[in-house]
């Protein structure tokens, strides 16, 4: 019997080594050992042309700076913030980072994460960046704790060719109803081709956000945590989401949503087959790459009678000092050079979007390097920027419940109307959890 | 009766010595379990009860977070019955694959060898990321494989556009990864004693029937031993679904294992993400002792299965 039980306990034993699922090994990055070597680690995501023209400016800083360090971490966009964030719970996030603004509230609220810059204004001058633009997109409550590395705003990215061919005018007003109307004719005159590539989350983002507030002319949620739209509004979002897919503007979902967070990997995208897509100017210059001879940008669509434009401008990305570091004042140095610095700025050139301060937009349109879509991308968003979105709205497990809906129209599990009802409940739910919080 | 009395006395005069030296040799293993796996462990049903999210305060919630996953949460019973079907597909498909290859590397060939280590280096790379993307890779529509099936004229599969095809494609990977359990059944193998198959075959018995009635009896003992690892390894499984599905379509691969990663790492639950790995826990030891208690029924131990003394 004494053996049996010996057994049974081994078995246990084996379970729990097996269900506690593999503690995090951590990262190798020690601090270097010698005292006047300061490694500072860097994190940031991006495209393959944003980490070679980053990694220029490191060099250059560090050639600059003997005994500064800078250790790069980057990578794409994919689990990115989870990563972040794991580090700031262990307390080992790198010194300096690039995190994009809607996570601020969370990351600060939830871990304390970042270092107050006005403490280091002998170092880092804030001078170049407009204010209100810093304060509403950078700060929690008057503390600065980002400086925006760009101007970002939402915009439609064509492909003349592609439009060209299918006798299209890329050229017109585009409405939401012209863009389903005329979005049909490309997959129609080339089977292999589509009018719009977008992934789930894109398309929650692009389409079904400022549709709805097109509609609604509100905040997309409401600060008192209750949602910004009726059921009916989210089912006719729903329902346009559909026809893009019955229409055949869109690739249908099984292929087209395997690309999540990643549409431009789709091999429809990456062969030029695809005339339009909606997404952030700070990655324009990466999306146009393939046909940029034939590249042109518009606004977002509109619908008639719009209440709001629903087109968002907001920081590329911010620029911060992780709490937890010991060279605080090494890095709001590094930040510094990274945003101001002449020959900086020359490398980095639209990497992050149009840059944020006006003597950085002054230098690039004199060397010529502010690229003319880019520039016009950025203008036409600010021009028609809707209504700044409060904190709740860019909550991501929201989120996260809109693109289920929209996952779940793309697959046709279930009428819109029926997804709707769904959806709403979930808010609801979801709502009331984060407000007891 | 007498001679067992005996031994008992006689381990009871030096029971002290055999106690202290047996604990030095594992004390490596036991302080080890106490420390990494112990203490996480009763550290994590503690949080299973507050509301522990890492950064924040930690309130006592009582039991609200295992009423909530029963309750409340829209996708805990789909991510149930997701890993259930996961477990009764990859399982048995991959143990039955497993199987069929010990018994074919198990023949006396030339260069044996070679193949068996072969057979092996997929189980090498098993679980990791890059065989993961690797998968997605092979199986996209323009991938590896659909330009396999267009050459003998079948048409491109959509391996991951519906929630059944998705899952059914993570279930042939898991297969794929058959190597482990192979090397222990060929082990299984070579313990049969030829004189068995060599009096069934004296006797008459065609090789299927020798399989059935004397091989596979025989190796119950590791079929059973593979068939508890697999199915633990099987109800934890992440790394497939998290990479190559997200989960999706629609939650159709949304494997447990998923849904516990990101309550706690995208969603910052921490406690309610303990709370549902205790869950899990409790299922996979339910199962255990389920198997273990079922097992004299069908495993065939050469001593007899005594563990008594």
């Amino acid at each position: 019997m004494k053996k049996k039980i010996l057994s049974v306990l081994c078995m246990c034993a084996m379970l729990f080594s097996l269900t506690a699922c593999g503690a995090g090994s951590d990262e190798g990055s020690e601090n270097s050992g010698s005292d006047d070597e300061i490694t500072l680690r860097f994190s940031w995501w991006g495209g393959d042309s944003r980490h070679q023209a980053t990694l220029d400016v490191i060099e250059l800083y560090e050639s600059k700076h003997p005994g500064i360090k800078i250790e790069a971490e980057y990578g794409g966009a994919d689990g990115y913030k989870d990563k972040r964030m794991t580090e700031m719970a262990g307390k080992n996030a790198p010194d300096i980072m690039q995190i994009d603004a809607p996570w601020l509230y969370e990351m600060q609220t939830q871990f304390d994460a970042f270092a107050d810059l006005s403490q280091f204004e002998d170092v880092l001058d804030m001078s170049g960046f407009d204010e209100d633009f810093v304060n509403s997109h950078c700060a929690l409550d008057g503390t600065i704790y980002g400086l925006p590395t760009g101007i970002n705003g939402t915009y439609m990215l064509m492909n003349t060719a592609i439009l060209d061919a299918a006798g299209i005018d890329s050229a017109q007003e585009w409405t939401w109803d012209s863009l389903l109307e005329d979005g049909a004719k490309v997959h129609a005159s080339d089977p292999e081709a589509y009018f719009l590539n977008l992934d789930q989350h894109s398309l929650t983002y692009h389409v079904l956000r400022p549709y709805i507030k097109q509609l609604t002319g509100e905040q997309f949620m409401n600060d008192d945590y209750t949602i910004g739209f009726t059921e009916e509004q989210l089912a006719e979002g729903l329902t346009y989401i559909k026809q893009l897919f019955d229409e055949g503007v869109m690739e249908p979902a099984s292929e087209s949503f395997m690309y999540i967070d990643a549409f431009y990997d789709n091999p429809i995208w990456v062969n030029n087959k695809v005339g339009a897509d909606i997404d952030w100017t700070s990655s324009l210059s990466a999306r146009m790459a393939g046909f940029a001879d034939t590249a042109a940008v518009t606004k977002v669509p509109q619908m008639e009678n719009a209440k709001d434009t629903g087109i968002l401008v907001r920081p590329a990305q911010i620029m911060c000092i992780s709490n937890t570091s010991e060279h605080q004042k090494e890095a709001a140095e590094f930040i510094d050079f990274f945003l101001n610095d002449e020959e900086a700025i020359s490398i980095l050139k639209l990497e992050r979007s149009v840059p944020a301060t006006e003597a950085a937009r002054q230098q690039l349109t004199e060397s010529g390097d502010l690229d003319e879509i880019v520039n016009s991308a950025v203008n036409l968003a600010l021009e028609n920027a809707g209504a700044t979105e409060n904190a709740i709205s860019q909550d991501m497990q929201l989120e996260n419940i809109l693109t289920d809906a929209v996952e779940n129209v793309g697959y046709g599990t279930a009428s819109p109307e029926e997804i709707a009802k769904e959806t709403y409940g979930l808010l609801e739910m979801k709502l009331e959890e984060l407000k007891t919080k | 009766m007498t001679k067992r009395s005996k031994s008992t006395t006689l381990v009871k005069k030096r029971k002290r010595n055999y106690d202290n030296k047996g604990l030095l040799f594992i004390a490596p293993w036991l302080l080890g379990f106490l420390a990494l796996q112990l203490y996480p462990m009763l550290s994590s049903l503690y949080y299973s009860f507050t509301d522990y999210s890492m950064g924040t305060d930690i309130n006592w919630v009582g039991i609200k977070n295992y009423i909530d996953i029963f309750t409340r949460d829209p996708y805990f019973f789909q991510s149930v019955k997701v890993t259930l079907i996961y477990v009764v597909v990859a399982v048995p498909l991959k143990l039955a694959f497993a199987l069929f290859i010990a018994v074919i590397l198990n023949q006396k060939l030339k260069g044996i060898n070679f193949f068996r280590a072969a057979f092996y280096i997929p189980s090498i790379l098993a679980g990791s990321i890059s065989i993961a993307i690797l998968w997605k890779a092979l199986f996209i529509k323009d991938g590896f494989i659909n330009n396999l099936l267009g050459n003998v004229g079948i048409d491109p599969i959509s391996w991951y556009g519906t929630p059944g095809m998705a899952l059914f494609t993570i279930c042939i990977l898991t297969m794929w990864q058959f190597g482990s359990s192979m090397i222990l059944f060929l082990a299984g193998l070579q313990q049969i004693p030829y004189n068995l198959t060599e009096a069934a075959q004296i006797d008459g018995a065609g090789k299927v029937r020798i399989f059935f009635k004397v091989t596979l009896p025989m190796l119950t003992p590791t079929i059973f031993f593979n068939v508890i690892m697999q199915t633990i390894n099987a109800f934890q499984e992440y790394t497939s679904a998290a990479i190559i599905t997200h989960g999706g379509p629609v939650y159709g691969t949304y494997l447990y294992g998923l849904k516990l990663y990101e309550e706690a790492f995208s969603n910052w639950r921490m406690g309610y993400a303990c709370a549902l790995s205790w869950i899990l826990f409790i299922v996979i030891l339910l199962f255990t002792i389920i198997m273990f208690a079922t097992s004299k029924k069908w495993v065939y131990y050469e001593d007899g299965g005594v563990f008594d003394v």
